[in-house]
């Protein structure tokens, strides 16, 4: 056959119409379509069934139990609202709340204005220190200022009565409380306003001194609402995070009497005999207060325009401060102080401290006062190297098995045109209304009453902290997903590749920052977490989170508590910088 | 895209490695016990171990020829609610005796409570030997048929001696809630009876336990109820005191020195006494409060050999010895007193032993933890 190749030309390209804001998929085949369904099924299952038996449990006389899973329904747990103790409760939260929001406003704001905006000497210094306090976890800090600050044997208390002044500082008391949370959210406050701040467009600032404006009334009037969402959105969040805090509430306002939600949730459930159905009743109260107030947050934020990065590339206002250089750094220095230095240096001397009683600084001269070997007593332990073995193998299988399954959740989302996509994301995003406190609750029930085994091993805890990050991982791939041009992985499959082939050599290297970024926040966030695992350990599967919690509350231990408290935070220092080292540099969007 | 990725992905790698072999290398050489044999060692002399025909220990037969052989390699599988330390002390001294293992799971009360009862629901109940401290969970075991009937050799002896014997489970000894105080903080005067909890000196340094923690807690407002009064519970209530959710918090506590003196659960200040906390217990004339500690077989515990053999010698001599070293008061009131370190506390026949007992528990408990609450202005 003679081959008389004609060349044609190639087909005029024809010109890629402007893609619109959310990419409408291709026709990829009805076995796209359902693709998201068994994703929706796993979602589904993660997150809506121990938010369903926590909500089941609130109505029921029992609490669910193989074998007493019953639609015997009952009105009467609502009567624990109306008991005094929930009133106060409730109260004390959103005072403490409240409260420990506008401080935090106040140091995050003070701090990023600082860095973003002024002049300020040793800049890069003074933004890791707005920065730290987010890599010691809140319990650890809150622990650590139960040494210091408690009324009868804190190391401040004791100083100062080495002083001859008394005892003047109880951490235990809801000032206590507001001062340690506002300390340890203040960073999500300094991480959105700064960003905000240093890309503000400078010129509305301009026209306000232009037209006779003083620095302050500028500031006022102008910088202060363009920053406006950063400090909506942090406030928002940070109050969520604060309202719905157990460890710290745990430490130091229970000891002072002081009740908020969630502890109460938590000695519901510990009571002899169990209160379980009622802390379900509160519980579903904290989750209805959470939501509202996401979309109020949401509503809020809709509504307006605070563009101020545009398109001209311009450099934000600096301010000189002039002589007010050394006050500013001052004041950074003593939130350094209060949120670093000294909680790490009150573990430290716990740590080598040998005797728990502590009557004076004097008595740390007397011989056999030091020992600083509890660090290798600690290190060689059999309490911290089961609890280490289980926290490394937890954290990272949870990490893997959150960023796949975040992968998988957000290409469905994205890159398909399944069924049900909106309501995929919306699940995936589910745990965020979600207290810790009250999904810990309902992992417990669910894992109890599923006929697989895997209550009181290491496999609960991985699904359960797989089911409550589900909210970062997404997030952290979703962006880079939408940001990444899918043309690539098309043509892979035009030129002959299957679909999922595709994926695997073109999109996910494509990816591997964003990937690997999420990998590692989901580690982070799997090393720190400690209130869903409190209802799901068991003697065996300690995580270090909890043994050091653990070791903390049970007493008899302090020395190797704060030793293996201060190797913890080492491990959550270098496992938060890694993010921040490898990652997507995208501002304020990490962890 | 930075060039510096690859490198920078290739030392982060390294190093995680290294941290992973460094976790690796120190697990493997973890101790094994933490020195939980010699503290046995030390609580108590060891007894005299004939394992020639079956087991007798001090000259008492724990386990006969054939359970013995067939118990020497097996393990114990015990749930407890006891505490860890006095449960690994426990299984210290069992293994120096038997040879034979015991795996602990230690959980509170009522999560135990609920743990057992899930998993014996789903027919997956791992437990040998369940060990809890509230009669009325011990009740809902016996009607769920989590525990199943089982005689020690000592059976007979035991309900002579009035111990606590039921049909499917048996007290194997009681926990005493005294009194005590911060030695280094309460130099002169110190305290030596009940009423000292109440005097004003002590305002805002006196600790508590909550009612609601437990049935060892119970027990001890019961027997402040009835023996002191209740104005002896709305005068403490009146010091404006630290209330706790557990008893070794409260013990922490008044090791540092946050309170200076409290009503305490004995084998766990003890405890801390032992570890070098400057505590001094007080045993009042008036007497200690006790509650049971109760411990059944499940149906997987009667099918293993080790099981049977640590019920036997829970209820035996040596057993009951060991527990009284420890500073709870033994079941039985055949052994003699055994002192816990300096401390001699009243045996169970004492009119000084306050026991509260299942049925007390069933009529007066919910009345007690009113008046309790109503006394110390407690929610929850």
């Amino acid at each position: 056959m003679s081959s008389t190749s004609v060349l044609e030309p190639a087909p005029p390209m024809t010109p890629r119409p402007p893609a619109p804001a959310r990419r409408r998929a291709r026709r990829i085949g009805r076995r796209g379509k359902v693709a998201s369904l068994p994703l929706l099924a796993v979602v589904a299952f993660l997150v809506l069934v121990p938010a369903g038996f926590v909500l089941l449990a609130a109505f029921s006389k029992e609490v669910p139990r193989p074998g007493s899973i019953g639609l015997d329904l009952t009105l009467q747990n609502i009567r624990v609202l109306t008991e005094a103790g929930v009133i106060g409760a409730t109260l004390n939260s959103l005072a403490i709340a409240f409260s420990a929001t506008l401080l935090a406003l106040a140091i995050g704001g003070f701090l990023a204005f600082v860095t973003a905006r002024t002049n300020v000497p040793c800049k890069g210094f003074i933004f890791l220190i707005g920065l730290m306090p987010l890599f010691l976890p809140s319990y650890v800090g809150a622990l650590a200022w139960s040494l210091l600050g408690s009324p009868g044997a804190g190391l401040i208390n004791v100083a100062f009565r080495d002083l001859g002044m008394g005892s003047p500082v109880n951490v235990y008391s809801i000032g206590g409380v507001v001062m340690v949370m506002a300390m340890y959210y203040a960073p999500y406050a300094f991480l959105l306003m700064h960003s905000s701040m240093s890309l503000m467009n400078p010129d509305l600032e301009d026209a306000s001194s232009v037209h006779g404006g003083s620095t302050w009334h500028t500031i006022r009037s102008v910088t202060t609402p363009l920053a406006l969402p950063a400090i909506l959105g942090s406030g928002l969040l940070m109050f969520i995070l604060i309202l719905e805090n157990f460890p710290v509430a745990q430490v130091l306002a229970t000891p002072g009497q002081i009740d908020t939600l969630p502890t109460f949730i938590y000695r519901l459930m510990n009571t002899s005999p169990s209160r379980g159905n009622e802390a379900s009743v509160i519980a579903i109260v904290l989750v209805a207060a959470v939501i509202i107030i996401t979309l109020v947050q949401r509503r809020i934020l809709a509504k307006r325009s605070y563009t101020t990065v545009s398109g001209k590339g311009v450099k934000a206002r600096t301010l000189p401060l002039g002589r007010f250089k050394a006050p500013v750094v001052a004041v950074a220095l003593v939130y350094f102080l209060l949120a670093i230095v000294l909680p790490l240096l009150a573990l430290f001397l716990s740590a080598i401290r040998s005797s728990p009683y502590m009557q004076s600084f004097a008595s740390l001269t007397e011989p056999g006062a030091l020992d600083i070997t509890s660090f290798a007593h600690v290190f060689t332990s059999e309490v911290f190297t089961s609890a280490a073995t289980n926290s490394v193998i937890v954290s990272l299988l949870a990490a893997l098995g959150g960023t796949i399954l975040a992968f998988l959740v957000g290409y469905t989302v994205y890159r398909t045109s399944s069924y049900a996509r909106g309501l995929l994301e919306a699940l995936s995003m589910v745990p965020l209304a979600i207290p810790a406190i009250v999904l810990g609750i309902g992992l417990l029930w669910t894992w109890l009453v599923m006929p697989i085994p895997v209550y009181g091993t290491l496999w609960v805890l991985i699904i359960g902290f797989v089911a409550v990050q589900m909210p970062q991982g997404f997030r952290g791939i979703a962006a880079a997903i939408q940001a990444t041009d899918r043309d690539l992985e098309d043509s892979a499959v035009l030129l002959g590749a299957r679909r999922t082939r595709a994926i695997g050599y073109v999109t996910i290297p494509l990816l591997r920052v964003a990937v690997s970024s999420t990998f590692l926040i989901l580690l982070m966030l799997s090393m720190r977490e400690l209130t869903v695992p409190l209802f799901l350990y068991t003697t065996d599967t300690r995580i270090l989170s909890i043994a050091i919690y653990d070791q903390f509350e049970n007493g008899g231990a302090l020395q190797e508590a704060s030793a293996m408290a201060l190797i913890y935070c080492a491990i959550m220092f270098i496992l938060s910088y890694l993010p921040r080292r490898f990652g997507a540099k995208n501002g304020a969007g990490g962890a | 895209m930075r060039r510096t990725t690859r490198p920078g992905v290739r030392r982060w790698l390294t190093a995680a490695a290294l941290a992973a072999a460094t976790i690796l290398t120190v697990t493997s050489c973890g101790s094994p016990d933490g020195g939980k044999d010699d503290q046995a060692r030390e609580l108590l002399p060891p007894s005299v171990v004939d394992t020639s025909d079956g087991l007798r220990i001090d000259g008492e037969l724990v386990a006969d020829k054939q359970l013995y052989d067939a118990a020497k390699n097996d393990t114990v599988i015990l749930y407890s609610g006891t505490g860890k330390e006095a449960e690994d002390l426990t299984a210290a001294r069992f293994m120096q005796e038997t040879g034979i293992r015991i795996e602990l799971t230690r959980l509170p009360t009522n999560k135990l409570a609920e743990r057992a009862l899930s998993e014996h629901g789903a027919g997956q109940l791992p437990a040998e030997i369940i060990r809890i401290t509230d009669p009325r969970v011990a009740r809902e075991f016996e009607k769920q048929n989590v525990f199943v009937p089982y005689q020690t050799p000592f059976h007979n002896l035991l309900v002579q001696q009035n111990t606590g014997v039921r049909d499917t489970f048996v007290n194997c000894y009681y926990f005493v809630n005294a009194m005590g105080y911060n030695s280094a903080m309460i130099e002169d005067d110190q305290p030596t009876k009940w009423e000292d909890l109440t005097d004003p000196r002590y305002s805002g340094k006196l600790g508590v336990v909550s009612v609601t923690t437990g049935g060892t807690l119970n027990a001890l407002a019961h027997f402040q109820i009835e023996t002191l009064g209740e104005d002896f519970l709305k005068a403490q209530g009146a010091q404006n005191p630290r209330i706790f959710d557990s008893t070794s918090t409260e013990v922490d506590a008044l090791a540092r020195g946050e309170i200076a003196i409290g009503s305490l659960s004995f084998n766990n200040a003890f405890a801390a006494q032992l570890a070098g906390a400057p505590i001094k217990l007080v045993i009042p004339d008036k007497g200690v409060s006790g509650s049971e500690n109760l411990m059944g077989m499940t149906a997987k515990g009667v099918q293993s050999p080790a099981a049977k053999v640590f019920m036997n010698w829970t209820m035996s001599k040596s057993g009951q010895s060991f527990a009284a070293a420890q500073g709870f008061v033994p079941a039985r009131t055949d052994i003699g007193p055994v002192k816990a370190g300096e401390y001699q506390l009243p045996q169970a026949n004492s009119p000084q032993f306050h026991l509260f007992t299942e049925e007390q528990f069933a009529q007066y408990a919910v009345r007690d933890e009113e008046m309790w609450k109503k006394a110390f202005n407690y929610m929850g």
